[in-house]
């Protein structure tokens, strides 16, 4: 990049003549650690020097926002990438590398709204409909089972993704700069450019949600893995520069927390898909009677209770009810026989439901039917 | 004659003119051509008097007419010169009757409610079109809205055909019947939108612009394929 060691060059000319001119004047330094003191010539250190470059690109940046924040052209600069550009940076995001920082080398003081917004909204879908598709596939052999797609998977999707990608740039942010403001030293990043890193790095997870459809747990875990470590050293390859002027103790903190945060979103997401799929099969059964046998099964358990047909018929179905209360699919169960009498408490919307289908009752192990 | 004496003695240089003389007896004669738009302003006002029936008639005669215009994408600029949001709002509505739920109890989890199947559509439409107007896009808000809109007619077609093989049963044959039928229209959909959007967009930025249309009709595709009856 020419254009900002250019400008720097010129700004520490302008800066020796001054002094050459006037060498009792005081002089305030920069802040580059590795430029020479106000005595005399000033060195310039094209090295590597990343606070300067982050300098450079800061003058760059203030520039280019036109307008207040409640015109168009305010927001339009946001979106101000190329098709190429784009891609170019999502190919950086799946594949960091510890000697590019992520911010420097693909944003270069062009920080984009378009990336992370419509890659959290791909990811909220793919999210809803793989979790879909996992449950569809665990229940292929199921003769009962009917496809339901549930629709409220995207309003919690999109509720965790979009707070997550963009609350907490927001604290990173705000904790850099606080940290910024207590040591000089420091070279914090833009709001903007947090969360473009932070959206940007939520890309990997895109191809892995949809691959979470496959009801194999070994896969499941060993793709958040590759996904964790993926996105994970992105982050810690974009903050460690800027933290690393810290305290030991504050920086590696911020970049413990940093990976925990991400760790936490990645494990909550499968967490959450696997929920449905384990209640509904606590042992890998493939009938979904099953799943309230099982939990009929604690609540006997609770009662102290053989689980045979020995017990009387309200103990069962006051536990079923307490169990049934709370349970997402709302399928009751009976035990093989139905009173014709319904005692105290008990309520009919749980036998309306039950019924089994013609030529068919419920025993305590599964549905069997005279076929 | 008083201007030309005048003119004569303050500037000589309008000496020649002071030989022409005009009478008031030459008549004055040609055509006179009035320019369109104030005959279309008589027409507008004149529409007040005309029966009903020809002015809703005037209206679905439009609305049919970008139908045709979708379903035969060529590049014609009918669908933005007269936009209009009547075709999106009827096939918006037909689509939410058709993907609705049934009663609150037992099929609440299954089916999408009609707020959240028209929410969704408006909603996607709305920041679709924001989206490619923050990119640089010359095309206005309305009139993207009404391509977005008018584009889901291949989809409501679709869906009316899913439900008529769903009368036939739930099986694989009718799922793989399903899917492909879904698949051809979803793919009709985003390239008929395409072909009016992306003029209007500078050049390296068009997938951009294109990728979130793609988005929008692969889940309102995803949600007709996954539509179950009620039992």
């Amino acid at each position: 990049m020419a254009s900002p060691d250019d400008l720097k060059f010129q700004e520490f000319e302008e800066a020796s003549d001054l002094l050459s001119s006037n060498p009792g004047a005081s002089t305030l330094s920069i802040s580059s650690p590795n430029s020479a003191g106000s005595s005399g010539e000033v060195r310039v250190d094209l090295s590597e020097d990343e606070d300067n470059q982050q300098e450079g690109s800061e003058l760059l940046t203030s520039d280019k926002k036109t307008g207040g924040f409640w015109t168009f052209d305010y927001y339009q600069s946001f979106f101000d990438v190329d098709t190429v550009q784009v891609l170019d940076r999502i190919k950086g995001s799946v594949m960091p590398l510890p000697g590019r920082n992520f911010v420097k080398h693909h944003i270069r003081s062009n920080p984009d709204l378009y990336g992370p917004f419509w890659i959290c909204v791909t990811l909220v879908f793919t999210l809803a409909i793989s979790g879909n598709l996992s449950t569809f596939l665990n229940e292929m052999g199921n003769p009962e089972y009917q496809y339901r797609p549930q629709f409220h998977r995207v309003s919690i999707a999109a509720v965790t993704v979009f707070l997550y990608a963009w609350l907490v740039p927001v604290g990173v942010w705000g904790f850099l700069k606080w940290r910024q403001s207590v040591e000089r030293q420091m070279s914090g990043y833009t709001f903007l450019e947090t969360v473009c890193v932070y959206g940007y790095s939520l890309f990997i997870y895109i191809p892995t949600s949809i691959l979470w459809a496959f009801p194999w747990n070994w896969l499941q875990w060993l793709l958040i893995a590759v996904a964790m470590v993926i996105s994970g050293s992105l982050l810690v390859i974009t903050f460690w520069p800027a933290v690393r002027d810290d305290t030991k103790l504050t920086a590696f903190a911020t970049i413990a927390v940093i990976v925990a945060l991400h760790a936490l979103l990645a494990v909550g997401c499968k967490v959450r898909m696997n929920i449905f799929t384990s209640l509904l099969f606590p042992h890998g059964r493939k009938f979904r009677s099953l799943t309230l046998w099982t939990i009929y099964d604690y609540t006997l358990e609770s009662y102290n209770s053989p689980m045979s047909q020995q017990m009387t018929t309200t103990d069962s179905l006051k536990g079923l009810r307490l169990r049934n209360e709370g349970f997402l699919d709302g399928l009751p169960l009976m035990p093989n026989s139905i009173p014709s009498k319904l005692p105290n408490g008990v309520s009919r919307f749980m036998l309306r439901k039950g019924l089994p289908p013609s030529g068919c009752m419920w025993t305590w192990e599964k549905l069997a039917c005279d076929r | 004659m008083k201007m030309a004496e005048a003119g004569e003695s303050i500037k000589p240089l309008f000496a020649g003119l002071t030989d022409i003389s005009i009478s008031e007896d030459i008549p004055v004669e040609g055509d006179i051509s009035v320019p369109v738009g104030s005959q279309n302003a008589d027409n507008d006002f004149s529409t007040l008097d005309e029966p009903v029936k020809d002015t809703i008639l005037r209206d679905l005669r439009a609305v049919g007419q970008k139908f045709v215009h979708v379903m035969y994408p060529k590049k014609s600029s009918a669908l933005l010169r007269d936009w209009d949001l009547w075709g999106p709002l009827l096939l918006c509505v037909t689509l939410a009757l058709m993907l609705q739920g049934g009663s609150a109890d037992s099929e609440d989890e299954s089916r999408p409610q009609f707020a959240e199947v028209f929410v969704i559509i408006w909603f996607g439409s709305v920041i679709i079109t924001l989206n490619s107007k923050l990119l640089g896009g010359t095309i206005s808000f309305f009139q993207s809205l009404c391509v977005l809109g008018y584009c889901i007619l291949p989809l409501t077609v679709a869906m009316i055909v899913c439900r008529i093989v769903l009368l036939g049963g739930v099986g694989p044959v009718s799922f793989a019947i399903r899917l492909i039928i879904v698949t051809a229209s979803f793919s009709w959909s985003t390239f008929a939108s395409t072909a009016f959007l992306a003029d209007s967009q500078p050049a390296n930025r068009k997938a951009l612009v294109v990728y979130p249309v793609f988005l929008f009709y692969f889940v309102i595709g995803w949600m007709i394929l996954t539509f179950s009856p009620s039992h």
